[in-house]
């Protein structure tokens, strides 16, 4: 009787992961059978290489949603620091990995000013990274006059088109931000702290927990994942564009929360966001696979993602009713 | 007359009999009480009887007519829940009149009108604060009994449940209240009240219900029981009332010391905390009880003072300092700002003890199992098992794990803010005996905040009473108890407990 | 105290950041009657606009020098390419009393009403880079967009031996050149019964997704032979394109002259692009808003010509646009 309930609970504690993975196993298979292209090797990991960007971001997003805060601002930092390592390499001359790492740390200082801002002078996060966006936005087009920079080194090329083996490295770097991530949430001090955080901040800090210190740390790593994701996609597009990124704040969030992680934090798997990015990217590959018109795209696409986000809201009802009764 | 009868309910929630055939009649004009420890039923049956759980067997009568089939004889019954909740943003007359249907305003809203039908009622009810105040500026007591009027406002109710009204309220806002209820007690209205306050069941109560483990244990007419009758019903065992829990061995060693400190609530308060002693802190509401200790604590700004930990200096304004040095504040709202409600009993105990656990960077799953379990043993912590979400646990059993969590982080000061709100006597009895072990077997200093002079008096070596933030005397045990009361309502007295008018 | 100033002053600083794009060029009033102040309204911030401006600054100098009087060019770019953002722009142009605005609409109907509000102050108002829509009355400069579309469409039918399967890329439905351009694709290609047109995508003006649609299409269509599209999102196109290893199998002729579309020009994945000449668009606006200002009857169209970019002429492009 209280093994049973005992494993009754664990599936429910995990149920909006294994759901929301459920669904997107089912969605492939689904998108298998409709469209014999979908499988196809070229597909699947053009595919992937997508998902890799909004499911990096969608990761370093959902470690701001634990927190109950978000931050509207990751496209920019990513499309600054695409930009600023792109000078660097084309018009500095300085070594293209080394214009990487510069970028990485340039993100993570974008990050860190974004959580200083919110922490110190207690600004709303939404409304503050808004505007931080725009300060990005507006020394992303100062330095650019709206210019992509092209011309950039081909060394740097595999870093966003190659694969290894059969799988596209931008991927392979979202997998170990995500592994990195799982481990600080999940098995450190200071990812317990995070959750606590998110649950109940008052009590977090009752409890001695140095809440702002934190939380400045996380917008950081939150720069620095921009930045990664932002050189990455210069390697892919073998430039610097200014404008890549824009949708990236929106579909981070969509990710996150279709993958089961509250708005209001303190609960949720940053897993869930790569699962939700992916279930976003598979929907819109299979609606240009199946040649629905393009006036409709947008539409189907919505809908999906409305009811995928319904889904895990849905299956988190379900699970709270049971655990009431329970109690 | 019986206006409400419920026969053999029944009510089964997954692996547990939440109510088990349970009857209960409901008469006008009659003062019903039921008591129960946490978890007895209690709340399930209220919802049952107001309609929001449907039972699984058994059948629920008003006036006589099947209120299963018939839900609207539900609206029959007014309930005050446990929790203020009031629109904090809204008037004091609308929060009395919303919803507006059920309420009889139709058409437009006129906040004239409005204020206008509040006044007669917040007269009737000696609320002293207008109609056109925002809820979240008038005190909690009148909160409490904006919570009451409203739920009297619908004209067609017979029968008025309170759920524990009183646990905001101070001394003498309950005895309006009680004023209040004897007032709608006469026009014949059925009032079942709830409470974890002995002393007021027998002052109010005509009728007494106790319930224990889903089943109803005892009913009687108060005038034929007394406290021990009810102690033992309630928790299946005899109690000793007059059991004290002072700490037997108190030393002489000064372990926490404070000097002229002043903060928002309270000024120039100095005070000493000795090793293995319970120091009790009490005071009306708003005495600036919990805002001393948070300002002590780092949680609050202090603005002047100074204090001294084991004779060294004590940083204030940083939780995280007082933490690491071992002064621990346990908060008064469990809810706002003790437990993290979606996390795990695991977690909730493990969270400050995690740099013990960490090996490489990594919490390691088997010294947090160890270390849970153990807590769980130790502080006797009722939970189906270590995973469930502490937001399920009854408030007892997250008192328990925030006590229990705050011993492993090596604590030396205490501070109990109002340990026992909200829970009943079997649970309270155990933590009181918690406390007296602490400070006698762990030499820990312990800070009791209590605004229950009985609570006080049974635990704390010394009194110390704050009024208007003041220190208005300090007590040893065995005070009488006129002479602590009329110190909390600022007859000053001086240290060796003589008055001293002011 | 101090925080509060500080927090002041932050927020300051935020709103200051949200009005920094429309302040990168500020209106110099015209001191004296004869002065002339000419606003320029893009779409958004965009490269291709500053093509544009240059063009205009050129033919302000120009007409500075030949009427002895200051005339000059105030380029306010909306931030993105939204028809309040830039109604509010048009607004805060027409406050500053100029001689004319040029005006590249993000949605005409959206702007109609502002429009018109302005030429009743007297303002003359034309358009540039958008085709005037019927019954506004109003001056378009710019190059035939259908045109345009037809010549990339005319020569990749040629370049795909006039057979074989094609794929259409939208833009961003709602722009009017986008629109024009896709329709004439179409109409084009339809001439050949052996060319089968495809739904090639939708990029919404925007890279990132202009490369994962494509890529999504390519897949779809292992026997692709041609791709075509309609606004200056190319490079995702030929992204994608280079990722499926499909360079110069798949021919694709797309639109505009960025300098990173340029450059894919040059690899080859990018068979050729037909691009209109902003410069051209720029200095015939002012002209037009001149005249306009002199009370001089405008033309209702002035088409501003198509240049064909392919291998024999890319390096002259690359270094004119380079410059």
């Amino acid at each position: 009787m209280i093994n049973t309930k005992k494993k009754g609970l664990a599936t429910l504690r995990r149920s909006t992961l294994t759901a929301i993975t459920l669904i997107l196993f089912v969605m492939v298979v689904i998108a298998g059978f409709i469209s014999p292209y979908f499988l196809d090797m070229y597909n699947l990991q053009s595919l992937i290489r997508d998902l890799a960007f909004v499911g990096m971001i969608g990761i370093a997003q959902s470690l701001l949603l634990l927190v109950g805060e978000l931050d509207l601002s990751v496209g920019k930092i990513a499309s600054l620091c695409g930009i600023l390592a792109g000078m660097l390499m084309v018009n500095g001359g300085v070594d293209p990995f080394l214009s990487l790492g510069i970028a990485l740390i340039l993100g993570l200082v974008f990050g860190l000013i974004n959580g200083l801002l919110i922490t110190k002078l207690r600004l709303n996060s939404m409304v503050a990274t808004i505007g931080m966006s725009s300060v990005y936005g507006g020394i992303n087009l100062v330095l650019t006059k709206g210019k992509a920079i092209t011309q950039i080194p081909e060394s740097i090329y595999s870093l966003g088109k190659g694969n290894i083996g059969p799988i596209p490295i931008p991927f392979l770097f979202t997998l170990g931000v995500l592994l990195l991530v799982l481990f600080l949430t999940k098995k450190t001090k200071t990812g317990r702290y995070i959750y606590a955080i998110g649950n109940n901040r008052e009590a977090a800090s009752i409890l001695g927990i140095k809440v702002d210190k934190i939380r400045v740390m996380i917008y950081a790593i939150v720069g620095m994942i921009c930045a990664l994701a932002g050189i990455l996609y210069v390697a892919r597009l073998g430039s610097s564009q200014s404008t890549i990124g824009e949708k990236w704040p929106m579909m981070s969030i969509a990710s996150a929360v279709i993958g089961g992680v509250a708005l209001t934090g303190g609960t949720g798997n940053p897993a869930g966001a790569l699962v939700g990015a992916a279930i976003i990217s598979v929907i819109s590959n299979v609606i240009v696979l199946l040649g629905v018109s393009v006036y409709w795209q947008s539409a189907v696409s919505g809908i999906v993602i409305v009811l995928a986000i319904s889904f895990s809201s849905l299956s988190t009802i379900i699970s709270e009713k049971k655990q009431k009764k329970l109690g | 007359m019986k206006v409400l009868e419920a026969k053999k309910i029944t009510k089964l929630f997954p692996g547990v009999v939440a109510l088990d055939d349970v009857d209960i009649s409901i008469y006008s004009g009659e003062i019903h009480c039921i008591i129960g420890e946490n978890g007895a039923g209690k709340s399930t049956l209220i919802k049952c009887l107001t309609g929001v759980y449907k039972p699984d067997a058994g059948e629920i009568t008003i006036n006589g007519k099947d209120a299963g089939k018939e839900r609207s004889l539900f609206r029959r019954v007014a309930y005050v829940p446990q929790e203020i909740n009031l629109f904090g943003h809204m008037t004091v007359a609308e929060n009395l009149f919303l919803p507006y249907e059920k309420t009889g305003v139709n058409g437009l809203i006129n906040q004239k009108e409005l204020n206008q039908r509040a006044l007669p009622l917040l007269k009737d009810f000696a609320i002293n604060v207008e109609p056109e105040m925002l809820v979240r500026d008038i005190p909690v007591s009148a909160q409490q009994l904006i919570q009451i009027v409203r739920a009297t406002v619908c004209q067609d109710y017979q029968i008025l449940m309170l759920d524990e009204p009183t646990t905001s309220l101070t001394t003498e806002d309950t005895v309006l209240l009680f004023d209040i209820i004897r007032k709608i007690k006469a026009t014949n209205k059925a009032i079942v009240f709830i409470s974890h306050k002995l002393e007021e069941i027998f002052e109010l109560g005509e009728v007494i219900t106790v319930f224990r483990n889903g089943k109803r244990v005892a009913h009687e007419r108060m005038p034929n029981v007394d406290l021990a009758w009810v102690i033992t019903k309630m928790t299946g065992r005899a109690m000793n009332q007059d059991e004290t829990f002072y700490s037997e061995k108190v030393t002489d060693e000064v372990l926490l010391e404070v000097n002229h400190v002043t903060g928002a609530c309270f000024t120039d308060v100095s005070f000493k905390l000795r090793k293995g002693e319970i120091l009790g802190f009490t005071g009306l509401v708003g005495a600036g009880r919990s805002e001393l200790m948070q300002a002590i604590f780092g949680y609050l700004p202090a603005y002047g003072g100074s204090v001294k930990l084991n004779g060294k200096p004590f940083k204030l304004g940083e939780t995280n300092y007082s933490v690491r040095h071992g002064f621990i504040y346990l908060p008064e709202d469990r809810k706002k700002m003790g437990i993290l409600p979606m996390l795990s009993v695991r977690e909730n105990i493990t969270i400050p003890s995690l740099s013990k656990l960490t090996r490489y960077f990594s919490i390691s799953r088997k010294r947090e199992s160890a270390l849970t379990e153990a807590v769980i043993s130790a502080y006797n912590i009722k939970t189906p098992d270590a995973e469930k979400k502490i937001q399920f646990l009854s408030g007892g059993n997250q008192q328990k794990v925030i006590i229990g969590r705050s011993m492993s982080c090596d604590p030396q000061v205490l501070v109990f803010d109002e340990p026992t709100k909200g829970i009943d006597v079997g649970t309270k009895a155990e933590i009181y005996r918690l406390m007296k072990k602490l400070a006698e077997e762990k030499g820990i200093g312990i800070i009791l905040i209590s605004s229950e002079m009985e609570e006080v008096m049974k635990c704390a070596n010394r009194i110390i009473a704050l009024y208007h933030g003041e220190i208005y005397g300090e007590f040893a045990c065995g005070e009488k108890k006129e002479r602590i009361l009329s110190a909390i309502i600022g007859v000053q007295a001086d240290s060796k407990g003589s008055y001293a008018h002011d | 105290m101090k925080k509060k100033l500080l927090s002041l002053f932050v927020a300051m600083m935020i709103v200051m950041a949200f009005c920094m794009p429309m302040m990168t060029a500020v209106a110099e009033e015209a001191p004296f009657g004869e002065d002339l102040t000419f606003v320029i309204v893009p779409k958004c911030v965009h490269a291709w606009f500053d093509e544009v401006n240059k063009g205009a600054v050129l033919q302000a100098e120009m007409l500075s020098k030949a009427l002895n009087v200051k005339v000059s060019i105030d380029y306010r770019a909306p931030e993105n390419a939204d028809v309040v953002e830039q109604n509010t722009v048009l607004e805060q142009a027409a406050a500053t009393k100029p001689n004319g605005i040029a005006l590249d609409p993000v949605d005409y109907e959206g702007s109609k009403a502002v429009i018109q509000e302005i030429q009743a102050r007297g303002i003359p108002v034309i358009l540039f880079d958008s085709p005037a829509p019927e019954g506004s009355g109003l001056t378009s400069v710019g190059n035939d967009f259908a045109q345009q579309a037809s010549l990339a469409a005319e020569q990749l039918a040629a370049l795909i031996g006039y057979q074989g399967k094609v794929a259409v890329m939208q833009g961003f439905p709602s722009a009017p050149n986008h629109a024009e351009r896709y329709q004439a694709h179409l109409d084009t290609l339809a001439k050949y019964p052996d060319i089968e047109v495809i739904e090639g995508g939708i990029d919404n003006d925007n890279i990132e997704e202009a490369q994962s649609q494509a890529a999504a299409v390519l897949a779809a269509n292992p026997d692709l032979v041609g791709y075509l599209n309609c606004d200056a999102c190319g490079s995702g196109v030929a992204a994608a394109i280079e990722e499926a290893g499909k360079a110069g199998q798949v021919k694709f002729v797309s639109m505009d002259n960025l300098i990173e579309i340029l450059e894919y020009v040059k690899s080859g994945t990018i068979t050729a692009t037909s691009s209109t000449i902003p410069q051209m668009q720029g200095s015939m606006s002012v002209l037009m808003l001149w005249q306009a200002a002199m009370g001089m009857d405008i033309p209702a169209i002035v088409d501003t010509g198509i240049a064909y970019i392919d291998e024999t002429n890319i390096d002259e492009w690359i270094a004119m646009v380079q410059n």
